[in-house]
């Protein structure tokens, strides 16, 4: 469980300096995510991969752009709203590779016929591979994008817009203890 | 069978122990085909190796276990260990016969699936989050400690999480499919019940601490309203991006009219 945004949040701030960003980022998503669960076949959107980018990018892009305690909030927010597609698009590469996975089994068949059992640990091995490749494939290539785009992008956002997205960093708290009140109400 | 043979035939509890280590790597070639079927042939492999020396029989039991399978992942450890005691019982020439395996995996595989999806996925895992994110608000601003919620989570979460494994491949060897019985008397509703009484405790007990933070009054009220619009419209389909895109919008929008 250390996949869950409440862990890999302050674990990402803690390597990178900054603990205290990535357990409030982390404690955020989690509420948000908080009722995600995969039942059956069904997978959901990847909160592990919108945690990690997410707070990664917060915590390399705001020593760089200096910001002033009234915009802190709203730069936090554009990034979690950039950050938040990434779930989804994870998780449609994510159903490829598990449809994918069905050419092993083949295989396995195919080889344990042949009486090659060795072959079992191998595939277990390289399929481990594959999951740890596409996740950190995916993050290096969103972060490294992230840290060159974002600060640019929020250079160009009105005033108006600024102070709406700071409103909503402030009152985030309500939507994740919503989302948990009907988890836990059933 | 002379009686040397027949102890090489016997699982031993380091056996057990491999397995439960082994069981991590159940979702590994997770597929659409037949979901966990490999990776539950990966942990029983080391017993069938021992089970049957001889590499036609090896080749068979490894077939049969290509077939579909799929349970909750903790709750899997209680299958891998009463087929490993089944497998133990055929090989010893019992009177256990294949299909009778496959048909122990299909059916338990279900009802297993069932209890551990809403225990850990429905209950536990968000009831423990949830604690660890209530640490994060209250300690936050007086309390330099606050990174010790994540590690509470983890604590509290693999309490359960590595019981329910180990116990699953030991209880499930000694008692085979009594099993079932086991897990009825566990009372797995109750700890369902009350983790999500309390649950609900703890986010009204959140909501007020943030609500009295020293904030202005129309923020207050926004907080406030959000949530009580979100709690009482309750469409849990909406997912919680399209709901955070709208909490964006609606601050927006009330940035640019105020």
């Amino acid at each position: 469980m250390v996949s869950r945004p409440i862990v890999c949040g302050p674990l990402i701030g803690f390597l990178l300096g900054d603990l205290k960003t990535g357990l409030i980022i982390g404690a955020l998503l989690e509420l948000i995510w908080i009722n995600v669960i995969s039942v059956g076949a069904a997978i959901p959107p990847d909160a592990t991969i919108v945690a990690v980018t997410c707070t990664t990018l917060i915590i390399l892009t705001e020593r760089t752009l200096q910001l002033s305690n009234n915009f802190q909030g709203s730069y936090r927010m554009a990034v979690l709203a950039l950050t938040m597609p990434l779930g989804e698009i994870f998780r449609s590469i994510d159903i490829r590779q598990r449809k994918l996975n069905a050419h092993f089994v083949h295989y396995l068949d195919r080889e344990i016929s042949k009486g090659n059992l060795k072959a079992v640990e191998k595939v277990n091995y390289l399929s481990l591979f594959l999951f740890f490749l596409k996740g950190f494939l995916f993050s290096l290539i969103a972060i490294s994008i992230g840290v060159y785009i974002l600060p640019k992008l929020f250079s160009y956002l009105p005033y108006g817009i600024l102070r709406g997205l700071d409103f909503a960093y402030r009152v985030l708290p309500a939507l994740g203890l919503a989302i948990a009140f009907n988890t836990f109400r059933g | 069978m002379a009686i040397s043979q027949m102890d090489n035939i016997i699982i031993k509890k380091s056996d057990l122990y491999r397995l439960f280590w082994r069981s991590f790597c159940l979702q590994a070639v997770w597929n659409f085909e037949r979901m966990q079927n490999l990776g539950f042939l990966y942990i029983l492999a080391p017993v069938l190796n021992r089970l049957y020396p001889e590499k036609e029989k090896r080749v068979q039991s490894y077939r049969r276990h290509l077939e579909f399978f799929n349970t909750h992942p903790y709750f899997a450890n209680a299958l891998v260990g009463i087929v490993a005691r089944l497998e133990e019982e055929m090989a010893k020439g019992g009177e256990v016969k294949p299909e009778q395996i496959t048909t122990v995996k299909m059916s338990m595989g279900g009802a297993f699936g069932g209890i551990g999806d809403s225990l850990f996925w429905g209950a536990w895992r968000p009831f423990t989050a949830l604690v660890a994110c209530v640490l994060v608000i209250i300690y936050l601003r007086k309390w330099e400690g606050a990174w010790l919620a994540p590690l509470f989570f983890l604590f509290l979460y693999n309490f359960l999480h590595f019981h329910t494994r180990i116990k699953g491949v030991m209880e499930g060897y000694e008692k085979k499919t009594k099993m079932v019985r086991l897990l009825k008397k566990r009372h797995y509703s109750r700890t369902i019940w009350s983790s999500r009484l309390i649950g609900l405790g703890l986010v009204l007990l959140a909501v007020i601490i943030i609500f009295f933070r020293d904030w202005r009054a129309i923020e207050r009220l926004y907080f406030l309203a959000f949530f009580l619009s979100i709690v009482f419209l309750n469409r849990r389909r909406i997912s919680s991006a399209k709901l955070l895109y709208l909490l964006i919008g609606i601050s927006c929008a009330g940035a640019y009219i105020f």
